[in-house]
């Protein structure tokens, strides 16, 4: 299919300059541009120190309020009760819905925990 | 996009738990981000409608993309430490060039079909010529920044000049009449191919004198496939915002859990100022109902 090109018309699968679809695919090179944006720059952002190890350590469950999402954090919760129960966590819902940011909620997982865990969704 | 924040700029290491469909998701929204090398594992999905039982079942069990176990993948991402882990390159220069590399028309199909910069509905290619008529209907400079997209909140936005968006306005089919209001739509800053599981569509009601200077339908039809700038410009305004926000791939930038058909046109027509019972829309903004 030639889309957008009218030069010329259709014979015996030929146009009428005699040459096939596949000579003119071919042999003519042409120059299009480029539909595709221009991407942002991307800054690399510094991760925390890890912890050296749970024990004794306070972790917040951060439920995003996906649905069910909470219902999923309070298993993850009782697993640490049941297999690290050195950990203390703590569950922590989102002050709005999932698309806002949340610095309250940080700044208080930052003043009162050792780390967290976030989700889930769908 | 949360985890990452809490990470980095509060100093509390954070892993993050995703369903498995959003592997790719994740991997790309860590990238543009800068934390290529974030923590975090999967569950299956859904989560959503699962008892307790079951999605307990989902902690207790393994990674469906690594399989490993899902709360080893949890204690490693908080305690293993960050150097040498999963860090890749990231871009920090515009790299998209202005012309694709010459062809036959054949190959350059199949080159856009293949870098997913189509509809998957055959396209116009767009040649200089034909992109220079486009951009003989607008008095901004080809290089001007005309807007940026963004696909959802948790990506960054990409930045396109007028050109670009003609680029696009030709490979929908638009008649260079109808730049002016391409070029407004990718300018709006709203994308007509946003990312979310609930499957949305954007549409287009155009007001003012050039609904009728180029021939848009307000009338019986007009939100269906019988007129040529509704189409080609609603056609024009998904083409551009896939391609010039850096892509909108199922899976990867789009999440949409059926998808939606009304994406093909955008639902664009014409307000019926002259019939509606509304106030037209300029009038509502503050224009002068004769402007």
């Amino acid at each position: 299919m030639l889309i957008g090109s009218h030069r010329g018309g259709l014979q015996n699968g030929k146009r009428s300059s005699g040459k096939s679809r596949s000579e003119r695919w071919g042999g003519n090179k042409i120059t299009v541009m480029n539909p595709v944006g221009y991407p942002p720059k991307i800054t690399p952002k510094p991760m925390a120190p890890r912890l050296e190890s749970l024990d004794g350590k306070t972790l917040y469950l951060v439920d995003p309020r996906f649905d069910d999402s909470g219902l999923f954090l309070r298993q993850v919760q009782d697993w640490f009760a049941d297999h690290m129960p050195s950990v203390t966590t703590k569950f922590v819902e989102m002050s709005s819905v999932y698309t806002k940011d949340d610095p309250k909620t940080w700044e208080m997982i930052k003043a009162n925990g050792d780390g967290a865990i976030i989700g889930v969704g769908h | 996009m949360h985890a990452i924040t809490i990470d980095s700029k509060y100093g509390v290491p954070t892993v993050a738990i995703h369903t498995n469909a959003f592997e790719k998701a994740v991997q790309s929204v860590t990238q543009m981000h800068g934390m290529p090398q974030a923590r975090y594992t999967f569950v299956p999905q859904p989560v959503m409608g699962k008892t307790a039982e079951q999605l307990r079942a989902y902690v207790d069990g393994k990674s469906p993309i690594s399989g490993r176990p899902v709360m080893q993948e949890v204690i490693e991402g908080l305690t293993r430490p960050a150097e040498g882990d999963r860090v890749k390159e990231t871009k920090f220069e515009r790299s998209t060039p202005r012309l694709v590399e010459a062809g036959a028309e054949e190959n350059l199909h199949r080159l856009f079909l293949d870098n997913n910069w189509t509809d998957k509905l055959p396209i116009i290619l767009p040649t200089e010529k034909k992109v220079a008529e486009m951009l003989a209907h607008t008095s901004r400079k080809p290089d001007e920044v005309a807007g940026h997209l963004r696909s959802n909140q948790f990506r960054q936005h990409w930045e396109f000049t007028v050109e670009k968006v003609a680029v696009n306005a030709v490979m929908a089919g638009a008649r260079p009449e109808y730049f002016p209001v391409i070029l407004a739509l990718a300018a709006s800053g709203v994308s007509a191919r946003g990312s979310t599981t609930s499957s949305m569509a954007a549409m287009v009601v155009v007001n003012g004198p050039i609904r009728h200077e180029i021939g848009m339908n307000a009338g019986t039809g007009a939100m269906a496939p019988y007129n040529h700038a509704n189409a080609t410009i609603g056609r024009a305004y998904g083409l551009l915002s896939q391609n010039l926000q850096g892509g909108s791939l199922p899976g990867d930038s789009y999440m949409g859990s059926q998808g939606n058909g009304y994406a093909y046109s955008s639902v664009t027509f014409a307000e019926n100022e002259e019939r509606s019972p509304w106030t037209p829309f300029h009038v509502q903004h503050g224009f002068k109902p004769d402007r």
